[in-house]
């Protein structure tokens, strides 16, 4: 689990942080960027990290409550796991459509190869 | 012990017609329990904006149509930083004038709204007759009225010719005081007083912890806003701004703060065409950006969003867009505890909720 915690201590006591925005980037090769994205004094300052698509993000609602949606639509549209986060904002669990903002994998040169062959 | 119902409010009602539905707990007519559901317009617009980049000068203005102005220039200053394009001093300007002219529409909107869901029939229609002519404004500018396409990557797509100039001044001056007489009815009318002072309260601490924007935040002592600092900021293209804001929190401070602010931006527009100098609208950039761009903008609901990762191609990877609506109604279950059940349309309609740019 990753603990963007820490940095935002950090960043914190430079001066009172305001969530702008947290969002995931699909990397196309089973890792994705999560931004989470706060705004210090009149800087703006972004940590990112890489994980895996079945690694398990820690929740933010506990600091900033207005981080519950970003994090519910992150379960929605990417099919992220967030601890003791649900989906069901934007999309109905029994609609049939999952992660549609997920990409499909980039072919490796390897995967190339072995197809070719 | 007093029984508990369950009332619902919304997707469909008569005090606030876009689909949000609030699902409220009452004990008599207090209401002790909000649950607040969304997604009802979900369009996948963040999806759809990923097949061309191109396209999305015009695409991200149907996020919204009440911020579309807000949207597009948002999205144009994202790909401007990536691509390190600058827009001309004069393109500048003519975006926060159309800015301004745009957010004059939605407060007064907004405004309009608030005084219908009290049952001030004929206010509503006073705040939107002033609307009307900053519809003109736009359509005039632009030639259209909603939708407006003027942005581009690197500037704008219309100028403003100097005698269109002249004639926007002249009718900011006339608007201007019957701006202010409304503005008199939102400051001291008592039966605007009685339903809005004190009810819906969203205290500081509040508004930081659910990460409030916009008038909504700056009613509740948060005297943030974009138009200050950043690559948005005003003072960078010479006009002067100093955020509204309130300390009380209530429904009737987010009213002033838009009443307020209706009145600055047209203090702005003038700055704006006092500004106006000749020269080019468009720096021009060729080919396909690659990177990722970063850009906010002081939308009339508060700070809005862009982030857009480029591959060189004509589509893009990734865009995000965070609007300020999607902070601002989260809160409503805050706002609406302990009020009493005929406050609900009140206060659900002072956070001026659009569930087009919720939704997305």
């Amino acid at each position: 689990m990753i603990d963007v915690r820490d940095k935002l201590r950090q960043a914190e006591s430079l001066g009172p942080a305001r969530l702008i925005s947290i969002f995931p980037v699909d990397n196309a090769n089973g890792t994705l960027d999560i931004i989470y994205m706060f705004q210090v004094g009149s800087e703006v300052v972004q940590h990112r990290y890489a994980i895996r698509e079945d690694e398990e993000l820690d929740s933010l609602s506990d600091l900033f409550k207005g981080a519950l949606n970003m994090e519910r639509e992150m379960v929605d549209l990417f099919g992220l796991k967030v601890k003791d986060v649900e989906g069901g904002l934007l999309l109905c669990p029994e609609s049939g459509v999952i992660r549609p903002l997920r990409k499909p994998a980039k072919q490796t040169d390897e995967r190339k190869e072995g197809g070719d062959a | 012990m007093p029984r508990t119902s369950i009332i619902p409010f919304g997707p469909q009602h008569p005090a606030f017609l876009e689909p949000l539905h609030l699902k409220l707990q009452l004990e008599e007519e207090r209401v002790v329990g909000v649950e607040p559901s969304l997604g009802y317009n979900h369009r996948g617009m963040e999806y759809a904006m990923e097949k061309d980049w191109k396209r999305n000068f015009f695409l991200s203005e149907r996020v919204c149509g009440i911020c579309s102005f807000h949207h597009s220039t948002t999205y144009s200053q994202a790909m401007e930083a990536m691509t390190g394009t600058q827009a001309p001093e004069r393109a500048r300007l003519i975006r926060i004038i159309m800015l301004e002219v745009q957010r004059v529409t939605s407060h007064t909107l907004a405004l309009g709204h608030m005084a219908e869901a009290m049952g001030y029939e004929n206010l509503f229609m006073q705040f939107f007759r002033e609307r009307e002519e900053f519809m003109r404004v736009a359509n005039e500018v632009s030639g259209n009225r909603v939708h407006y396409c003027m942005n581009w990557l690197g500037g704008v797509r219309r100028d403003i010719a100097p005698e269109l100039a002249k004639s926007i001044e002249q009718r900011m001056d006339a608007t201007q005081g019957r701006l202010e007489e409304l503005a008199k009815v939102v400051r001291k009318d008592s039966t605007w007083l009685k339903r809005t002072k004190g009810v819906g309260v969203l205290s500081k601490r509040q508004a930081e912890t659910w990460a409030v924007v916009g008038p909504v935040a700056r009613a509740s002592g948060l005297s943030y806003d974009v138009r200050q600092s950043g690559n948005a900021a005003y003072a960078m293209d010479g006009t002067k701004f100093k955020p509204v804001w309130r300390e009380e929190g209530d429904t009737w401070a987010r009213c002033m703060v838009r009443m307020d602010e209706t009145l600055q931006s047209v203090a702005l527009i003038r700055q704006g065409l006092g500004l106006l100098r000749e020269g080019p609208i468009e720096s021009k950039f060729k080919g396909n950006p690659t990177g990722e761009g970063f850009s906010r903008d002081e939308a009339p609901r508060g700070e809005l969003m862009y982030w857009v990762k480029a591959n060189g191609t004509s589509s893009l990877d990734r865009v995000k867009v965070r609007t300020p609506a999607f902070m601002n109604i989260p809160p409503l279950g805050e706002m609406l505890m302990n009020e009493q059940f005929a406050n609900v349309p009140v206060i659900v309609v002072s956070v001026d909720p659009c569930i087009c740019c919720t939704d997305r």
